[in-house]
């Protein structure tokens, strides 16, 4: 049924329900960037890792592999 | 064979269709969906794309999208991991879509198409992008540039095409070198756009019209951000940026600290060259001080961006030694750049594709499959715009009569074009709704509002009157092909393939800038559609009868829209623009109409802002 149908303390409820779950998941995603992130960040940090390319480098380019056409438009990634 | 290309979930979300490589449809959803850049799952391009190509649900040989999206969600999460603790509520607001809706893009188009997985391709997003360009040029060979904001890692790429018509001739393209996100010249400009009060993504071409009015006294400044490197690349001095960890911000307080207090959005433009908004007072000193150096900063990023693009430009001629250039990406959507590559990167003829950006990439991942992977010879070349829907004179005159609309069917198309000339050289606006709608941001002479480029109060009625929008901004003519040379600088060369669809801008010529004020920007440039024998016919005699009634060969060109809107697709969407707006005439298909004889019954609309300067970049 199209939102606009419901009766008006059902159309509430649904967006109380709404924000409660969104808010749910927010915390649940807070809590996993600050447990999980935070070592992978600690680890990737001493490994010395520069995945944003923000250290020195003698170019801006990155060379890209060649792709067989039929392997490369398989994938997702 | 028909293949169905998609690309969705950034923005400008689009489908367009390939059957036996010939383009037969292609549209972005926000025609459909009237909400502009829409970026969600094309469900209406994609309906209107197999309607058009007679394929039902299950027939297509393949679906293409455009990314590669578990790539780029490999990117976002490096970008969140390596920028740990700022990036939190980027993460956050990263997950809910990505976990939500942008994974699951596989399942989506093979449940959407009724096709099984093994039928549903991707295709890396600058490939894409440069699949889109060269695939539809004219050229078996080309250097090919891609330049945008970011797809999954790259911002730019650069390489080679080599495509042949013959049966069993090679089909190549092959990108070898890329740059890398968060390094990106779409970005940088995007991060100015934001600081000047603009939307990203949508405000760029603002900021290129505010450019003229001001000097690049910044741009050392702006020169100062980038990292440059002899071999065209660079890097960007990521402390002034804030989008690789920030949902809301673009830039930082150093980037303030650079160019000062960033520009209030929707605030008005004005400064000594500007004319006045309808509704305002006169400025202060102060206020025009202020608006004087957000266009000192919009013209220093211009010329910084330009350099840039020249740069990489001069690299891909180099590196390959053609004689012509493939641009694609939202960056060669930047008409000045590009009219600059075209004479000074030392090639003879440079092509770009009329949906540059990423709705672009709905056609080349569909021709990447076609001829790279399939190897099928080359069928088609782009020398038209119009791929979207279209009505017949039936369907328009029903639409029109069962909105009320007093109109007058001419069905002789000699009287037709006559009356719109007369109406144009008589100083009237008139809106031009005439076969299909054009693919890509530019409304091309089917769904144009078109006036008299003679007129110096044109720009501002046009601006202020009928699109509501900020009276700085320039508006670009629709020329004859062979007139374009007595009216605009070539250099001696050939018109460009891209002035075809309003690609590139050239200088007016000297003597000419009085003659055509309306269509000459404050810095004597003009951003020219030309119009030759292989585009619309119709298009064409109009501008002819305007020559002839006037000596002038051009018309001043406009989107069919108000501000803020996608440009119209239908009838009824023509009228109520028509009816909302202070336009004076409306032709669809044979149907003329006259705002005296119909009446708004109230103005509703005047000029407002409706700006959201900064969201996310990235993601
Ligand atoms: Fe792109």
């Amino acid at each position: 049924m199209p939102e606009t149908e419901l009766p008006e303390p059902l159309r509430r409820a649904k967006a109380v329900l709404h924000a409660f779950f969104s808010f749910e998941a927010d915390v649940l995603l807070a809590a996993f960037y600050y447990l999980a992130l935070a070592p992978t960040a600690w680890l990737v940090r001493l490994s010395g890792r520069d995945g944003l390319g923000l250290k020195d480098a003698p170019t801006g380019w990155t060379a890209r592999e060649a792709v067989d056409p039929a392997e490369h438009m398989a994938g997702q990634g | 064979m028909n293949i169905l290309g998609v690309s969705c979930h950034y923005h400008d979300s689009a489908a367009a269709l390939i059957q036996d490589g010939e383009l037969v449809a292609a549209a972005e959803e926000e025609r459909f969906t009237r909400k502009k850049h829409d970026s969600g799952f094309p469900s209406k391009a994609i309906a209107f794309c197999l309607g058009r190509g007679g394929v039902k649900l299950g027939e297509l040989d393949y679906v293409a999208y455009y990314e590669k999206p578990f790539l780029k969600f490999e990117r976002i999460l490096t970008g969140c991991v390596e920028t740990f603790p700022r990036s939190g509520p980027l993460f956050r607001r990263a997950m809910k879509a990505w976990l939500g809706e942008k994974l699951w893009i596989k399942s989506r188009l093979s449940r959407a198409l009724d096709l099984p997985a093994e039928r549903v391709l991707f295709c890396d997003h600058h490939l894409s992008h440069a699949a889109s360009a060269f695939f539809c040029s004219p050229f078996e060979d080309s250097a090919v540039l891609t330049m945008d904001g970011v797809g999954e890692w790259a911002s730019a790429a650069l390489g080679k095409g080599e495509a042949s018509w013959r049966e069993g001739g090679r089909q190549s393209l092959v990108l070898s070198r890329e740059i890398r996100y968060p390094h990106s010249i779409g970005l940088l400009y995007s991060a100015f756009t934001a600081y000047l009060g603009f939307e990203v993504n949508d405000g760029e071409y603002k900021v290129m019209g505010m450019a003229p009015y001001g000097e690049p006294r910044f741009a050392d400044a702006v020169r100062g951000l980038v990292k440059r490197f002899d071999d065209g690349s660079f890097k960007l001095r990521m402390d002034a940026f804030a989008y690789h960890y920030d949902a809301e911000r673009s830039f930082t307080g150093e980037f303030e600290r650079l160019f000062g207090a960033p520009r209030a959005p929707g605030a008005r433009f004005v400064t000594r060259l500007t004319s006045l908004y309808d509704d305002t007072a006169a400025p202060s000193s102060r206020e025009l001080e202020e608006n004087q150096r957000f266009a000192d900063v919009a013209a220093s990023v211009q010329l910084v961006t330009e350099e840039l693009v020249l740069g990489l430009a001069k690299e891909a001629k180099r590196a390959s030694n053609s004689k012509n250039l493939c641009l694609a990406g939202g960056v060669a959507l930047n008409s000045v750049a590009n009219g600059r590559v075209w004479r000074e990167a030392g090639f003879e003829r440079v092509f770009i594709q009329p949906a540059a950006g990423d709705s672009g990439g709905a056609l080349g991942a569909a021709l990447y499959a076609y001829h790279a992977l399939l190897q099928k010879p080359r069928r088609h070349v782009m020398t038209r715009a119009d791929w979207g829907k279209s009505y017949s004179a039936g369907e328009a005159a029903d639409a029109l009569r069962a909105l009320g609309a007093g109109f007058e069917a001419v069905e002789d198309e000699d009287k037709l074009l006559d009356r719109v000339a007369q109406l144009l050289k008589d100083g009237k606006v008139v809106g031009w709704h005439q076969g299909r709608f054009e693919w890509g941001p530019r409304a091309l002479g089917h769904r144009s509002i078109l006036a008299d480029p003679r007129s110096e109060k044109m720009k501002d009625t046009v601006n202020i009157k009928i699109k509501f929008r900020e009276p700085f901004r320039p508006f670009a003519p629709s020329v004859l092909s062979e007139s374009a040379a007595s009216y605009f600088e070539l250099g001696g060369k050939p018109t460009p393939e891209a002035a075809r669809f309003m690609l590139m801008t050239m200088p007016v010529k000297d003597k000419k800038r009085a003659e055509i004020p309306a269509v000459t920007h404050v810095d004597g440039s003009s951003r020219i559609q030309t119009v030759g024998p292989e585009g619309d016919a119709l298009y064409r005699k109009l501008i002819a009868r305007f020559q002839q009634a006037t000596g002038v060969g051009l018309v001043l060109n406009t989107s069919f829209n108000l501000k803020g809107e996608p440009i119209v697709n239908t009838p009824a969407e023509a009228f109520a623009t028509f009816m909302d707006s202070g336009m004076d005439a409306l032709v669809v298909g044979p149907c003329l109409l006259e705002k005296g004889k119909n009446q708004p019954s109230e103005r509703r609309r005047t000029w407002r802002s409706s700006e959201a300067p900064d969201k996310s970049l990235v993601l």
